[in-house]
């Protein structure tokens, strides 16, 4: 399993990225979380199970999903709180909960 | 939070609107071809432009030395600083490219290619050109270019998409190699393009006696002049914090549109450093990212200090998780976890601080109190630092602090209503837990 988490540059989202790497970890679970921009995601979406929008770049949502969609990749965007404390166990739980939808 | 009608407002009327700005393709585009692609040959250029105009308003001893050693070879130590800070024209021509045809599924590296070939061919004046000094030219692929430079790029990738979608190329036959394929597909494109161009340049010499870019120079002379005032400086900071108050990337967006302006000026300060006169510019991006967005969008430094002692706990926890990115002038943290996003209470000193820091930054740059900014450094560089890069002067660090200071005052009042209501919820949910 592979997720992406996006933000404008690819710098808050690396420390979060690492986070929820981390907590995958201790719960072992197979995952890896990579963190990017939002341009470089169209390239490589294929890559990815799952990607997850970081507040700033919340209203590039509707873009990504259609991105998404041909690439079958489940987008959402990060819960708030999550992201500004930057918790890898919530953040990773949203993935998982997205991957079983 | 407590429901508003402005937040109400701002989240369903303004933010869509917002929004759409935002996601504008060429704005993008604009704004990855400084970002992206300009910024590293700046910073890169930069470090020559330091060693060869030592900031000698210093009065140390191995100062003055170090500027008496480089004199003679001044010239030499420049050439790594004309070819790259001097060529950023070059390199927006095929970022805004690239970008675009990136964004639009084409050949991205190929439209980059034709588009700063197209801008090259543009950029010399329609005569023998064995006979032209370089000098002449290099204003032109540098700061004097940046407006001809994002319009080639769009009209090339214009051109490449026409082409590409009207099946206006040479396709080969199935079983060629794809590396074959890619290059007969961007001939005729290339063709066009270069035809094209050549055309315009040598009209527009013919006729005017001047290059195109030089031609466009003049045409925006009035708008690079007004986007040095103190209103464009105002006017940009407040919509940049509009934008970061309904949780858009405000910087992203206004810089989309800003940013030749600023490198406009910049390259000025930098050409005039270069020969010793009075630098022309004062609205530049260290101008907002040095001085006015210290420690992230916003002036939040002083926020990020008041949140690590506040009472309630969540302030305190974002305020925890905010301390290094704060170094880093990097407070997506602060802005989404306190939040300050349609915060009817924090929206106040979220614009009003930036805004009045923005006043006293204009100002003493305007009266010569601090150095014009001559370098910009990248957006992370951690504050007092920044402020003494950019203008070679520790008086731009003294602005900075003055700055923090002034934020401080402003957010403290709004800071502690805030924090008194986050308080009262948090006793409130603990005895409802008990």
């Amino acid at each position: 399993m592979k997720a992406i988490i996006l933000c404008s540059w690819g710098a808050t989202s690396s420390s979060l990225a690492k986070n929820v790497n981390d907590a995958a970890k201790k719960r072992n679970i197979d995952i890896e979380v990579d963190a990017g921009s939002t341009i470089d995601f169209k390239k490589k979406a294929d890559e990815y199970d799952v990607a997850l929008l970081e507040p700033q770049v919340r209203h590039l949502k509707n873009e990504i999903e259609e991105i998404g969609k041909k690439h079958s990749v489940k987008v959402d965007l990060i819960d708030m709180q999550a992201f500004a404390t930057f918790d890898g166990e919530k953040v990773l739980d949203q993935i998982l909960s997205l991957i079983d939808k | 939070m407590k429901n508003n009608s402005l937040m109400d407002w701002m989240e369903n009327k303004l933010m869509p609107v917002l929004a759409k700005i935002a996601q504008n393709v060429y704005l993008q585009s604009i704004r990855d071809a400084f970002a992206i692609f300009a910024l590293p040959v700046i910073v890169t250029g930069a470090l020559f432009l330091i060693v060869a105009n030592p900031p000698v308003s210093i009065e140390w001893g191995f100062i003055q030395a170090w500027a008496r050693a480089i004199e003679p070879i001044q010239g030499q130590i420049l050439i790594p600083f004309q070819l790259t800070f001097g060529l950023m024209s070059l390199m927006v021509a095929f970022g805004t490219a690239y970008s675009l045809a990136s964004r639009w599924d084409l050949d991205d590296t190929i439209t980059g290619i034709i588009s700063m070939l197209s801008f090259l061919i543009v950029s010399f004046p329609a005569t023998d050109i064995t006979q032209v000094p370089f000098g002449d030219v290099l204003d032109y692929l540098g700061g004097q270019g940046l407006f001809v430079a994002i319009i080639v790029g769009i009209v090339t990738a214009w051109i490449m998409r026409l082409f590409t979608q009207k099946g206006l190329v040479l396709e080969m036959p199935a079983g060629v190699p794809p590396y074959v394929t890619r290059t007969f597909r961007s001939l005729v494109p290339f063709f066009v393009t270069t035809i094209l161009f050549w055309a315009i340049e040598w009209i527009v010499w013919s006729n005017f006696n001047v290059t195109l870019p030089q031609l466009v120079l003049d045409l925006f002379k009035p708008l690079v002049a007004v986007s040095d005032s103190y209103p464009a400086a105002l006017a940009q900071i407040v919509l940049m914090m509009l934008l970061w108050s309904v949780g858009i990337h405000g910087m992203n967006v206004v810089s989309s549109v800003a940013y030749p302006f600023w490198m406009t000026q910049l390259a000025a300060n930098a050409k005039a450093a270069v020969a010793g006169e009075v630098l022309p510019g004062i609205v530049t991006e260290p101008f907002f990212h040095m001085f006015v967005h210290i420690g992230g969008s916003g002036i939040t430094w002083p926020l990020v200090i008041m949140f690590l002692m506040s009472k309630s706990q969540q302030l305190k926890n974002i305020g925890k998780t905010s301390l290094i990115p704060a170094v880093f002038n990097i407070n997506e943290p602060v802005i989404f976890g306190a939040p300050l996003v349609l915060n009817p209470i924090m929206f106040i000193p979220f614009i009003l601080a930036p805004a009045v820091t923005t006043t006293i930054t204009y100002i003493a740059f305007a009266t010569n109190f601090v150095p014009r900014t001559i370098i910009q450094p990248p957006f992370t560089v951690p504050v007092f630092l920044g402020g003494i890069i950019s203008t070679g002067s520790w008086r731009g660090a003294l602005l900075q602090l003055i700055n923090l200071i002034v934020a401080a005052i402003i957010y403290y009042p709004f800071f502690k209503t805030y924090e008194k209501q986050l308080v009262k919820n948090e006793m409130e949910a603990l005895k409802d837990n008990e």
